[in-house]
């Protein structure tokens, strides 16, 4: 068999992959128990239109996201208010503008076609050190904000009326919340694959809610999951020559048919 | 903070008026049941008090203090009458839900700290539920789920306790021992308890007093322990009886 470490494009897949598995269930198990499962992949839409404008412009593609990415969820919580009564319209909306935005760039671009197959799909042979810095900074920021906010979080979470009775500054936590989901979606993208993104945020948190009695087991039952998930998966892709991100997300899918088994 | 006081509150939602020059005093430790038909406004009338909604004109005055002015009101603590219909398959731990009643007090970016956390339990002996405290909520029965949610308000140590229909959807033994939990907490720790509620019939020997509403006013008639039936048909609008309760003596509709 072949070393996998030896090669420096492994080890920064590894490394990159790693912290996408912790921040991906971390913000996903929120979204899961606020019902908000598919905002991960409406931005995950949007981030490819940054990825493409980033492809057309030559900055890096990731960098790219992150900015259209951010944009888009400030975009969501503008819609989200307008029409408040029909909240999936934002949703629908940012994500057909993101594609159509995307694709247009793409058009534009000759050549970027080849190049965004790596974002729709994910990719671990193209992880530059430019997007492991990235995403090893953000991601810090991503986990350091969460395990500050969780309290107010969960509670916003468990009963958002409530919470703000209570006196927690509900509207800005959420807001903050939204931009934290934002960056954790353009720096899974580059694992994973956009198509794919709200798959990894989303099952292992699934996954974990047959078997946590808490929430904080929740939580840390989905980061395993993920983390054991985005690994074999990493793995699976280098020796078998399959996508990373289809790879991750099958075992991630593994991964919660065994837990079904178990009895709570 | 110690006395309530409601001086000619109005409230309309739209053009529904829903209270009409309602005033009215609570005193430190009085346990207070707040009666009368649905659509009487009852819940307008408590959700006006703890300043989830603002009166059209008139005041809510904590000792002589507009309730708009006070930013601090953890001494108020308010249990609504949803909790027993919230998101049971939510993965949380009975700790967990009753630490959130600290969450604000603490501030933001806080953790708890272990002597928080003795909070949480003392919250949750209070109610008899210690033993449950590393169970999902999801697991248990509405009764206990309302004790949970009493000991979420009470872990924050509020003066006032405001409950709006605390025994909905529970049973008649939890029923009895969530006002028997009640009465303590009123008796014991002098906390004042203000609650809405539909068992006239269970509550008339433990409560200090009747406050009743109906049409959006208060029946000043009624602001006795000892009501009648007559008195009671009046506020209801419609004939009640009155009968000694079978077990307890205390008075029920039968």
């Amino acid at each position: 068999m072949i070393d996998i470490f030896s090669y420096e494009f492994m080890r920064r897949a590894f490394i990159a992959g790693s912290i996408i598995s912790i921040i991906a269930p971390l913000t996903g198990s929120f979204l899961v128990l606020r019902r908000l499962s598919q905002i991960g992949d409406t931005l995950s839409h949007v981030a490819l239109a940054g990825v493409a404008a980033g492809i057309l412009l030559g900055i890096n593609p990731t960098l790219g996201s992150i900015i259209v990415v951010l944009l888009a969820s400030f975009g969501i919580e503008r819609l989200r208010k307008t029409y408040f009564r029909y909240s999936e319209i934002s949703i629908a909306i940012v994500m057909s503008a993101g594609m159509a935005i995307a694709i247009i760039l793409l058009s534009l671009s000759r050549g970027g076609a080849a190049n965004i197959m790596n974002y729709l799909f994910g990719s671990i042979v193209s992880v530059t050190n430019t997007d492991v810095l990235l995403i090893s900074t953000l991601g810090i920021v991503v986990v350091a904000s969460i395990m500050l906010l969780y309290k107010e979080l969960l509670y916003i979470t468990f009963d958002e009326e409530a919470a703000k009775i209570s006196g927690i500054p509900v509207s800005y936590i959420n807001f903050f919340f939204t931009i934290l989901v934002a960056l954790t979606v353009a720096l899974a993208m580059r694992i994973v694959g956009a198509l794919l993104v709200s798959a990894l945020m989303v099952i292992p948190a699934a996954a974990s809610l047959r078997i946590a009695k808490s929430f904080k087991q929740t939580v840390f039952y989905a980061i395993l999951f993920s983390f054991i998930s985005v690994f074999s998966g990493i793995f699976l892709s280098f020796y078998l020559n399959l996508s990373p991100g289809g790879s991750i997300v099958l075992v991630s899918l593994l991964i919660m048919g065994l837990v079904s088994l178990k009895k709570r | 903070m110690k006395q309530i006081e409601l001086k000619n509150v109005n409230f309309a939602y739209d053009t529904k008026q829903v209270l009409t020059n309602v005033s009215l005093k609570i005193n430190k430790s009085e346990f207070v049941a707040i009666i009368g038909p649905n659509g009487s406004g009852k819940s307008t009338l408590i959700n006006i008090m703890v300043g989830n909604l603002t009166p059209t004109t008139g005041e809510v005055l904590y000792d002589g203090v507009n309730l708009e002015k006070i930013k601090n009101r953890s001494f108020i603590s308010y249990v609504p009458q949803k909790s027993y219909s919230f998101n049971a398959s939510f993965p949380a731990s009975v700790e967990e839900v009753v630490s959130m009643g600290l969450y604000a007090k603490k501030g933001i970016f806080k953790r708890l700290s272990k002597k928080d956390w003795e909070e949480v339990y003392e919250a949750l002996r209070i109610v008899d539920m210690l033993d449950y405290k590393h169970s999902l909520i999801g697991r248990l029965s509405g009764g206990q789920l309302q004790r949970v949610f009493i000991a979420r308000s009470l872990v924050a140590k509020p003066e006032i306790l405001f409950l709006d229909e605390p025994t909905t959807g529970i049973d008649a033994k939890s029923e009895k021992a969530l006002y028997a939990i009640l009465e303590k907490l009123n008796k014991e720790k002098g906390i004042t308890i203000v609650m809405v509620t539909h068992d006239v019939w269970a509550i008339t020997n433990r409560v200090s007093r009747i406050i009743c509403m109906s049409e959006g006013k208060i029946n000043e008639k009624c602001e006795a322990v000892d009501l009648t039936a007559g008195e009671l048909a009046e506020v209801y609008g419609y004939p009640v009886k009155i009968a000694k309760h079978h077990h307890n003596g205390s008075v029920k509709n039968d």
